[in-house]
């Protein structure tokens, strides 16, 4: 008992630091948040038209695709800061200090990602949310239940990116090379998960096997509970999908990483 | 004359360095090539559901990002020094370069032969006989003069956006949002018919020339979009050399002006 509130409690310190450390660059926020205002626009630019130009292809709303585009962009993250600082500590040798610690790597960096995660959806995600919400017509949550639904499959996708994340990291240890670790691990969740282009439009043959790869419970199921394109059934389904790919990518993560630590415990010395 | 001398022995010098490293070559080819087939699948699953954007269909919306590919492989193969620029300014690399009696973009560029290029331009040559295939275009000489020119300009627009994110490099110490910002844009965004967005955005990119990297060229060959300024698509060539001259300036001006941040 006293354990568990121990780590309780270091969680939080952690993630607190990792919450007010996010603050300190302001000229870099600015740009950041231009940026992204600015892809938006050009997005919700292209999907519009592409809407207009082919009225009989439109299995949603002009409003839910825009919503989607600006969700898709902001809500999600894929890529996690604290893989780079695995991967470059594992190439020079620096993870050997942190095994001899007694927080373990994982949860320390959890915390930390958790601290900057909330940092973003205040500073960022929300603001650039209403700010869009100002020029175009973007779609609320139908009710207050429907928005509690899609925090806990948002909560739920954040636990999952971070465990392939964790395994990318420590794929460091088989693979040197982080460009190609990184772009394979990017760019597979991008176009699997529905951030670049939504599953509604994959093909019809492909599309099932795809809902069931842990991606797709990253971006696109959230969104569709935010969107309300979804029966009670199919949140279920999105849960359970997503808590068995958790689980799943958990065990893969530990395995590899007792795997890896016994390793180093052979060639060090 | 004894500059390029110079350039090219040292292009010799980093074809033979690339070769220690085998493994880490060809896997970094295959990583570049996973990169554009994983973009190029995201537009062709958009058009394989719509059909057209603004009448472009999937073979004409990929031979927009064929001159996106193919341009930026011939250009990053001499210019990819000016890629990890930053780098240079932060480690005092290049406060070395100028105290040398030669001319410094000559030097960062020769620093660096970017090898892996092969994967752009192998992609963009296989995208090339893809959508030719498709299109049907007819090659008379003067569709030949205008993809030649069009890669050319293309090439020299994207150096020329490298140089420029460089120059801002000296005063803003962080510009990799930037880099960023400009590679997302290449290549999401304007590898998509201009008009597909609205007139604003459009203008925009014909002022700021990105737009003549792929969809001004692209669209002078296939002939679809016609309006006010659509011929400069013509003059692509002379477009992207008179912009990368101008930057050129720029970068001899910021030159002139930079402060290192050493001691």
């Amino acid at each position: 008992m006293t354990r568990s509130l121990y780590s309780i409690r270091t969680f939080y310190y952690i993630a607190r630091q990792s919450f007010l450390n996010s603050m300190v660059f302001r000229a870099n926020y600015f740009i950041d948040v231009l940026i992204d205002i600015v892809f938006i626009y050009l997005s919700i630019a292209l999907w519009s038209t592409i809407f207009m130009d082919n009225p009989g292809n439109n299995m949603v709303s002009k409003p839910e695709l825009i919503t989607y585009m600006v969700l898709a962009r902001i809500a999600a993250r894929i890529d996690m800061g604290f893989v780079m600082e695995v991967q470059n500590r594992i190439l020079n040798g620096e993870i050997a200090s942190d095994l001899t610690r007694p927080l373990s790597l994982k949860f320390y960096h959890f915390s930390q990602e958790v601290g900057s995660y909330l940092n973003n959806l205040l500073i960022k995600v929300v603001p650039i949310f209403l700010i869009t919400n100002m020029v175009f017509d973007l779609k609320w949550p139908p009710s207050i239940y429907q928005t509690f639904l899609f925090l806990i499959s948002l909560l739920l996708s954040f636990f999952l990116v971070f465990n392939l994340n964790f395994i990318a990291a420590i794929m460091a240890f088989w693979i040197t090379k982080l460009f190609s670790l990184s772009v394979f691990k990017d760019q597979t969740i991008r176009l699997l998960s529905g951030a670049i282009v939504p599953l509604w439009f994959f093909p019809e043959s492909i599309l099932p096997w795809v809902k069931l790869l842990p991606f797709s419970g990253i971006v696109f199921m959230p969104i569709n509970i935010y969107l309300n394109k979804t029966t009670n059934e199919d949140i279920i389904t999105t849960f359970i999908v997503q808590i068995f790919w958790i689980i799943v990518t958990s065990v893969i993560g530990r395995y590899l990483w007792n795997k890896a630590t016994k390793r180093i415990s052979i060639n060090g010395g | 004359m004894f500059a390029i001398k110079l350039y090219i022995k040292s292009m010799l010098v980093q074809i033979k360095g690339n070769q220690q490293y085998r493994f880490n070559y060809f896997l970094t080819l295959f990583t570049v090539v996973f990169h554009y087939s994983v973009q190029l699948l995201a537009i062709w699953i958009t058009l394989s559901h719509y059909d057209s954007i603004r009448g472009w269909n999937i073979y004409e919306v990929s031979f927009i990002y064929m001159f996106f590919i193919l341009s930026y492989g011939i250009m990053i193969t001499f210019y990819a020094g000016f890629r990890d620029f930053s780098g240079m300014i932060h480690n005092g690399e290049f406060d070395v370069i100028l105290i040398r009696p030669h001319n410094p973009m000559l030097q960062v560029m020769s620093g660096r032969l970017e090898l892996t290029s092969f994967a752009q331009i192998g992609s963009g040559i296989f995208l090339f006989f893809w959508c030719n295939h498709y299109l049907e275009i007819h090659w008379s000489a003067y569709q030949i003069y205008l993809f030649i020119q069009g890669i050319i300009g293309a090439a020299f627009i994207q150096a020329a956006l490298l140089l420029l994110w460089s120059c801002l490099g000296f005063r803003i110490t962080n510009t990799s949002a930037l880099t960023r910002f400009g590679w997302t844009l290449n290549a999401n965004y304007l590898t998509y018919p201009l008009g597909a967005f609205n007139k604003t955005t459009k203008l925009l990119f014909t002022v700021f020339p990105l737009g003549f990297i792929s969809y001004y060229p692209a669209n002078a060959i296939l002939d679809k979009d016609h309006f006010a300024f659509s011929n400069l698509g013509n003059f692509s060539g002379i477009i992207g050399i008179l912009f990368f001259m101008l930057v050129y300036l720029f970068w001899e001006y910021s030159i002139r002006h930079y402060k290192s941040t050493g001691n």
